[in-house]
């Protein structure tokens, strides 16, 4: 997959006022700067997200901050109390620039 | 009274021995450096999405106090699935990664071989037991 | 200055610089994590209390250290939670990452997975809103291996 390529899962349907999990993994290498390169014994410059949204209806939900400890292609697991229906959406960036956005829709039944 | 131009040279000099060492993808040149400089060879048998290669890569190799143990070595780093890499895990019956394999290129002879990841203190003590086994003045 | 005083103290300045910041890295390597918990926290690691209200799990036993599965979770309403922090003691960096959550998150709840370079603990805070903080902490040994 390419880097910065998500998957973002959250439940189709939710009743009014459930609390569910909303569970994402984005596909990137996370070098934390500090690790050799095998091939040439060069250190592999940082390469890792550092921050990461989650929205609801445009509304901030939650905002991670991360650096290169976090485990490549990190997967993050939240909760979100859903009271009407609507789009999640997360937006996530790099260090070097990339910038990426997925959604989902949850529907309230 | 020490001359200007010696001291500036002597300066130079030492500040160049500060860079990090290169590693050799090549057997046969890092073997020909390693005589030339009299220094050990250590293999550094690894292969791709192996956990444990990762791990020596991310946090021991990079550690300050590793760094000053391995570079008293050349270090010849071989991905096990390429066609070199494959020649010489044969050679040294190299069966997983990451192997570690101390040679001395004078003599064409292994001094000692040692798989599996190793926390930073363990490392520096089986570069420090290889240093000590390759006649090296000081380890 | 005549010019054999000036070399003198230049030679004396670089080798100063040369072994200084050894000598102060030994003693500062101990409180790596809480040097860290300063910067990202303004607090001392010393004021911040165990809670059984955090909840953190994490294996007690890690392959690797290369995916380190992490989740914190309390019943602390969410509406009290500022956020959440994650540190690992023995790496070159402690903090690791922290998440701000907002009421629309229902819970406390927060998983990810973490690179881990030794066995070490892995400590879960919680800044609330009123200033203080609360902190849970697990040991997780990396064992050592390799790959067929």
């Amino acid at each position: 997959m390419a880097v910065g390529a998500g998957i973002l899962r959250v439940p189709k349907e939710a009743k009014k006022g459930e609390i569910v999990k909303v569970q994402m993994v984005i596909t990137h290498p996370m070098e934390p700067g500090t690790r050799k390169d095998p091939q040439t014994g060069q250190l592999i410059p940082a390469y890792h997200l550092t921050k990461l949204e989650v929205f609801f209806n445009d509304k901030t939900v939650s905002v991670i901050d991360m650096g290169g400890g976090v485990s490549a292609n990190p997967f993050i697991g939240l909760t979100l109390k859903v009271e009407e229906s609507g789009i999640v959406k997360i937006s996530y960036e790099d260090n070097k620039g990339g910038k990426w956005e997925k959604t989902a829709e949850i529907k309230v039944v | 009274m020490i001359p200007m131009k010696k001291l500036i040279f002597v300066l130079v000099f030492l500040l160049g021995f500060a860079g990090a060492s290169e590693w050799f993808s090549d057997p046969i040149s890092g073997i020909e450096y390693a005589k030339k400089e009299q220094k050990p060879v250590m293999f550094y048998f690894h292969s791709e999405h192996c956990p444990y290669c990762l791990q020596m890569e991310t946090f021991v190799f990079t550690d300050e106090k590793v760094s000053k143990y391995m570079d008293k070595f050349v270090v010849i780093s071989l991905n096990v699935d390429t066609q070199v890499g494959r020649l010489w895990s044969k050679r040294f019956n190299v069966f997983g990664t990451p192997t570690f394999v101390f040679y001395d290129p004078k003599k064409d002879t292994v001094m000692s071989i040692a798989f599996g990841s190793r926390s930073k203190e363990d490392f520096i003590k089986l570069l420090f037991m290889a240093c000590e086994r390759s006649h090296i003045k000081k380890c | 200055m005549d010019r054999r005083r000036f070399l003198v103290l230049s030679v004396l300045g670089v080798a100063s610089l040369t072994f200084v910041p050894g000598l102060m890295r030994t003693s500062l390597a101990a409180s790596k994590l809480e040097e860290d918990i300063q910067k990202r926290l303004g607090v001392s690691l010393s004021q911040i209390k165990e809670s059984a209200d955090v909840k953190l799990q994490a294996p007690t036993i890690a392959e690797s250290g290369a995916n380190v599965p992490v989740s914190v979770e309390s019943d602390i309403p969410v509406e009290k939670v500022d956020s959440i922090w994650i540190f690992v003691d023995n790496n070159p960096s402690p903090w690791i990452t922290d998440v701000k959550l907002t009421p629309m998150n229902g819970k406390v709840y927060f998983a990810t997975r973490i690179k881990m370079g030794q066995t070490s603990n892995v400590r879960a805070i919680l800044k609330l809103k009123d200033g203080s903080y609360l902190m849970a902490t697990k040991e997780v040994k990396v064992t050592v291996g390799g790959c067929g």
